[in-house]
């Protein structure tokens, strides 16, 4: 069987930079909707990038450290760099629709390299476009729909009042209102990413095996937010605490160490199965 | 060597356009402000309602019309609810279209195609978030012929 083509340094230099095109386009966009006008400077630029979450940053690192290997000799493919060209110009639409479609473009081109590290920048573009469609503007009606689901498990749990996405709170006539960015569907895309960030971490590519695990941290994210909801809707001053207080840190801190866990437990799980006797 | 030049090209490019969409100004969608639009086609303002919904008096009408401006995002689904709980006929009214009823699939659709008319150019103006529902009250026939599309955000 006649083996892939391994990569030029030509080919190696288009993908450096590719990447950096893409990062550029990502990042700007993600900046651009994240500061406010008028507001520049180092200090709103490092928030825009934590706002943008964590594992982002991280995929992003990931890719970079993925791509400064030495590259080994051998033919290209002209298509592959023609591929990857076309991700550039779209990227060079300054829109963030623009940058998820160069990202999909350039996972379809490393997809098509096929070697081991080549698959990883697949999964991370790949992780890292999904997760900014999900929460693009296109998905809000998605995720209020959603939200209203959250409000009726949260009146369940408290034995509140309300209708649609309201949670009125009884005993401290207290409403609440769950919005799209609010619902626990929101998270789940950077929950997936990060899966995805600390699996190729570890080494190892996720494969349908993960699936399992992948559901249980998603489904752990959804109690996580519910449980937030429920706490939020029960009196003004927890509510500002946890929606824009110290509480935002731990909960942050809590979901993020969840997102860990779960790809972490899975990981150890397939060593444990191999160090077996058979 | 053209494989360098010629990806090292790509990447400044993506790196002047997304430096120049940053130092413009974006500009935002319009904040819903109903007053001035509602004036144009008769409406005055009339205070709000005991659940919190904008009322205006609408001309040859004993009773006011209520207005609400509810989001794609959630925002303002309580008024909505108290919208059509009056039970009179509604006027949704959304990028100049109004309809009897606010169905939001169609509304997301038209939102969605006219944000994708707006992020390849062919559409100046940024795409609102917000529509407007206003609650007619019964028995005022004459103001099925107002120009409700001027409501339009």
């Amino acid at each position: 069987m006649p083996s892939k083509p391994a990569r030029t340094p030509s080919i190696f230099f288009a993908q450096r930079c590719g990447l950096a095109a893409i990062a550029a386009a990502y990042w700007g966009n993600t900046l651009r909707t994240a500061i406010h006008p008028g507001a520049g400077g180092l200090a709103a630029v490092t928030g825009g990038v934590l706002q943008n979450g964590a594992f982002c940053a991280a995929a992003w690192a990931m890719l970079a450290a993925l791509l400064w290997r030495p590259a080994p000799a051998g033919p290209g493919r002209r298509a592959d760099l023609a591929l990857l060209a076309g991700a550039c110009l779209v990227a060079a639409i300054p829109a963030r629709q623009a940058a998820m479609l160069a990202m999909l473009l350039a996972a379809v081109h490393f997809a098509r390299i096929g070697t081991p590290p080549a698959r990883a920048t697949m999964v991370l573009l790949l992780g890292l476009a999904l997760e900014a469609a999900w929460t693009s503007a296109y998905a809000l009606p998605l995720h209020a729909a959603w939200g209203q689901l959250d409000a009726a498990v949260v009146r369940a749990l408290l034995g509140a009042g309300g209708i649609g996405n309201v949670v009125s709170s009884t005993p401290s006539a207290f409403s609440i209102e769950v919005l799209a960015p609010c619902a626990s569907s929101f998270p789940l895309g950077a929950v997936a990413l990060a899966y995805a960030v600390v699996r190729i971490f570890e080494g190892a590519l996720p494969d349908r095996h993960d699936l399992p695990w992948l559901a249980a941290a998603w489904l752990t994210s959804a109690a996580l937010t519910e449980g937030r909801l429920a706490l939020m809707a029960q009196d003004p001053g927890t509510y500002h605490w946890l929606h824009e207080g110290g509480g935002v840190t731990l909960y942050t801190l809590v979901a993020t160490a969840a997102a860990t866990a779960f790809p972490l437990l899975a990981g150890s799980g397939r060593q444990c199965a191999a160090a077996r006797p058979a | 060597m053209k494989t360098h030049l010629l990806f090292a090209a790509l990447l400044l490019l993506v790196l002047a356009t997304q430096a120049a969409r940053l130092a413009a100004d974006a500009a935002a969608p319009p904040e819903p402000d109903l007053a001035a639009e509602a004036a144009a086609i008769g409406l005055r303002p009339a205070g709000e309602s005991p659940d919190g919904l904008r009322l205006a008096a609408a001309p040859g009408c004993p009773q006011p019309v209520a207005l609400a401006t509810p989001t794609f995002d959630g925002l303002g689904a309580p008024d909505l609810r108290a919208l059509r709980a009056r039970g009179g006929p509604l006027k949704v009214v959304y990028l100049h279209q109004v309809t009897a009823a606010p169905h939001l699939l169609p509304l997301v659709a038209r939102w969605a195609a006219a944000s994708l008319r707006h992020t390849l150019g062919l559409r100046r103006a940024a795409v609102p978030r917000h529509y407007v529902v206003a609650a007619l009250p019964p028995g005022c026939p004459a103001l099925d012929g107002l120009d409700w599309a001027r409501l339009s955000p």
